[in-house]
């Protein structure tokens, strides 16, 4: 290493030239710490209009339970997205998922729930994987082949049940995934919060969560600084289709029915809309766990409040297709402010 | 396709002011000011270089003209009446038009459909494209550019660089432009390529158009233009007649009160030692067999005309084009076929294109400067977790080394000028300990400062015991940086200069394939 760097100074070589100004400042609190404003906004509005039924502990559970499933998704494409990997086929893999689990508990195939778990997981990851493989080595969009994929996945299953919905012989010990408890804590969301803290360390504490940063932000930086480019593509996509097939499988194990359609269609578009109004929060620009977290509560708050007002179900998606214009519109203007 | 073509020049006769002018012109962004009362004037029928280092404010006064931004205060005026310029459209309606370096173009489209996208291609019963017509209109066009044969049905992306940078002019006077903005036209041409260009200019520029040309090439400036326009620090240094100024006083010029740095040699002072980089008979697509060594502690150049071997070697060496022939690194043959063996292999790159290669923007500088040997700050192989503290201490010392300015090293990379950027560039391979660096025209697009602030690092790279090679586009940087330069010329080496050999004149010869020196 070089220990000196015999270099003239100059005088006016320039450092960061622009100091922000107060409106700009402004600017950056509100599209930083909007969408947490306005969760917590959510949250007080509700409250003070239903306080008996809104701000309960009961129902804080209640919100966190209906959250979880979409959490977890959303967390696992959150990793896809991370690279600018869109993936689509999380819809036809969480249906895949849970109807899977259930039909090969039911039929016998595999004796213990765990096993049959993490055959689907690993199952979900190779598919996830082969996304990744047509991506990078066959230079298609990921958002042509997951579509793609998707649809294959859908097929799969309405061919595999024949249409038919599995309702018996599921184990108890699968249905504790969906149903069971630990303490006041729901299990959905012990594994939400499982998935939360694996994949936050995985992105911002690990080697190969940093080469995934520098990949979606340039891959061809990143490929000349020596980084094996391609191969993320199947871990990210392996990643985000292995959370895909948990969801799915929780929902499977929280209604105790193997459903061959339909399961992860519900998902797909929250999602991806709170991974998008997570990456307008704290980090503008920036997909990022912790963002996608709260993507998914103010979902979560925004569709529980309404529900308890007694709002009809299609202010529910207008209002929600709002909340996502309104974040991604102060991020971008963030991002446009600042070039 | 029925409107009656402006003719430029024929009523400059009587015309009240000149055809363009800008006075106190102020632009103030949050916390800087990037025009400070700038005063410029552009005569129908000249071409007036705007000159000034990085951040001088000219691409700021250039995107003021063309509508682009809106100036705090000042005015611009067009034949000696006061305009407002506050949209592209409104620029495009005073006859004011901007060429980019990279072009205005579509290279998907054909020439006419560039050519014509501005006033929008004539029209059969209503919907369809008259293109009988948008193609005649188009060659009238080209014919007054001097590219008669060019078919307008080409698609842009075929055409080679000086004739698409034509064809960008020919879309500016297709939008009956008298004011013609070239913003660093010549970046991407060859020699001869540019002569075809001026010769051109100054044709169009007899029919009274008035170029403003924006370049860091300052030889170019006294091949064509009339006058000078030097700005520093957003404000005007001076305007002069080309014949006023020399290329020495007009380095003075732009660089102010320092001069002395813009003509300070970096050539090596100690005699090179061991043979650290060696390549045997590279041969490729364009490369036809070259060999070269690379000792440490010497910085080596390689010159060539660009698409004849210099940038091609280095992306040889760098595993970035396939192929045939040997490579050692210390002694010891390496299979390099892909960057990550080049990296492996203690090779560094740093690119030409800075943002586009060279970083991730988006990123602090801490995990810019990381990102090659991320591997040395990961606590075990299985769960890979980073040491940022070590991380960023050792971040911390490499970039005091480099004397970086920042607002802080979790600061986005993006948030520095270019001299700072690349010096994360090279801080990356400091901190992965490489042995060879290759620095591909890493002074691109960079000021005077930073240009000699790049040599020094270059050095003393080279001076701290790694084999520096060197390319660049600006045959003078060979002679202030570089101890040996190798002279390809069609993918072969040529010749080999050193020393006091080394000057722009044996350079240029022998990159012409002329062998004797």
């Amino acid at each position: 290493m070089s220990s000196s760097t015999a270099v003239a100074e100059s005088p006016r070589a320039t450092g960061p030239r622009r100091e922000t100004s107060t409106s700009d400042k402004l600017i950056d609190v509100v599209s930083r710490y909007g969408t947490i404003a306005s969760l917590v906004a959510c949250v007080a509005i509700f409250s003070l209009l239903k306080p008996d039924v809104f701000a309960t502990s009961q129902n804080f559970f209640n919100i966190l339970n209906q959250v979880s499933i979409l959490g977890i998704i959303a967390l696992g494409l959150t990793v896809a997205l991370v690279q600018g990997l869109f993936d689509l086929s999380l819809a036809g893999m969480a249906t895949l998922g849970g109807y899977l689990a259930c039909k090969w508990l039911a039929e016998g195939t595999f004796g213990s729930p765990a096993v049959a778990v993490l055959v689907v997981l690993a199952l979900a990851l190779v598919i996830g994987a082969f996304n990744g493989v047509v991506v990078a080595y066959g230079g298609v969009s990921a958002f042509i082949v997951t579509l793609a994929v998707g649809s294959i996945l859908t097929g799969v299953v309405l061919g595999v049940s024949d249409s038919q919905t599995i309702l018996s012989g599921i184990p108890d010990g699968f249905l504790i995934m969906g149903q069971g408890e630990i303490g006041p804590i729901p299990m959905p969301v012990v594994f939400l919060a499982i998935v939360a803290v694996v994949l936050y360390v995985f992105l911002e504490q690990t080697q190969l969560g940093r080469h995934m940063y520098a990949i979606g932000g340039n891959a061809e930086t990143a490929r000349l600084s020596g980084i094996p480019v391609k191969r993320y593509a199947l871990i990210a996509l392996g990643i985000s289709a292995a959370c895909a097939a948990l969801g799915g499988m929780i929902v499977a194990a929280n209604l105790g029915v193997g459903r061959p359609q339909g399961v992860g269609d519900t998902y797909l578009l929250d999602a991806f809309a709170a991974a998008f109004i997570g990456a307008s929060t704290l980090r503008p620009g920036r997909f990022h766990i912790l963002g996608t977290v709260i993507g998914v509560l103010l979902i979560g708050v925004i569709n529980n409040g309404l529900s308890i007002m007694g709002v009809e179900t299609f202010w529910q998606y207008a209002v929600r297709g709002i909340i996502l214009l309104l974040a991604v519109f102060a991020a971008s203007f963030l991002v446009m402010r600042r070039r | 396709m029925t409107t009656t073509q402006n003719e430029p020049g024929r009523e400059s006769a009587a015309r009240p002011g000149p055809l363009l002018r800008v006075r106190e012109a102020v632009k103030d962004y949050p916390g800087t000011r990037a025009l400070d009362h700038m005063d410029f004037s552009l005569e129908a029928g000249e071409v007036h270089a705007l000159l000034g280092e990085n951040g001088a404010g000219k691409s700021t006064l250039i995107k003021a003209l063309a509508g682009a931004i809106a100036l705090t205060s000042g005015t611009v005026e067009i034949d000696g009446s006061k305009v407002e310029v506050r949209n592209p459209q409104q620029a495009q309606a005073l006859g004011i038009s901007v060429v980019h370096q990279h072009g205005n173009l579509v290279p998907e489209l054909s020439v006419a459909e560039n050519v014509l996208m501005v006033e929008g291609l004539g029209r059969r019963i209503g919907v369809l494209v008259d293109w009988r017509s948008a193609h005649r209109r188009t060659r009238a066009l080209l014919d007054r550019i001097g590219l008669p044969d060019l078919d307008p049905r080409r698609e842009v992306s075929s055409l080679g660089a000086h004739e698409q940078a034509m064809v960008a002019v020919a879309k500016a006077l297709a939008s009956n432009a008298r004011v013609i903005i070239l913003d660093e036209p010549t970046t991407s041409l060859q020699p001869a390529e540019v002569d075809t260009l001026f010769s051109q200019m100054r044709r169009l520029a007899e029919e009274g158009i008035g170029f403003v040309f924006v370049t860091h090439r300052l030889n170019e400036v006294f091949k064509v233009c009339d006058r000078i326009t030097v700005m520093r620090d957003g404000g005007l240094v001076g305007t002069w007649q080309a014949g006023e100024l020399d290329h020495d006083s007009l380095v003075d010029q732009l660089v102010g009160a320092e001069k002395a740095i813009a003509h300070e040699a970096f050539t090596a002072t100690a005699p090179p030692r061991e043979v650290v980089l060696e390549a045997r008979g590279l041969r490729g697509d364009v490369l036809r067999g070259v060999d070269l060594q690379a000792r440490a502690g010497e910085v080596v150049g390689i010159a060539s005309l660009p698409g004849e071997g210099a940038g091609e070697v280095v992306e040889s060496l760098y595993g970035m084009r396939r192929v045939h022939g040997e490579v050692l690194i210390e002694g010891t043959p390496r299979r390099i076929r892909n960057p990550q063996q080049a990296v492996a292999a203690g090779m560094a790159l740093v690119p030409r294109d800075r943002l586009g290669q060279g970083l991730v923007s988006d990123l602090s500088i801490r995990e810019n400067a990381t990102l090659a040997s991320t591997k040395s700050y990961r606590t075990d192989p299985v769960l890979r977790l980073m040491r940022r503290g070590r991380e960023r201490s050792e971040v911390a010392e490499v970039m005091a080394q480099l004397s970086l300015k920042s607002g802080g090293l979790e600061k986005e990379v993006r948030t520095l000028s270019g001299g700072n950027a690349q010096k994360v560039v090279i801080g990356r391979w400091l901190l992965r300990q490489a042995k060879v660096y290759l620095l591909d025209s890493p002074t691109a697009a960079v000021d005077v400062h930073t240009k000699a602030e790049i040599y020094g690092l270059a050095r003393s790279l080279a001076d701290n015991g790694a084999a520096v090679v060197f390319t660049s586009t600006e045959l003078e940087e060979f002679v202030r940086v570089c101890d040996r330069v190798l002279v390809l010329h069609d993918g072969a080496v040529v010749g080999e200069l050193a020393g006091d050999d080394i000057t722009v004149n044996s350079i240029m010869r022998l990159s012409f394939g002329r062998k004797s020196v």
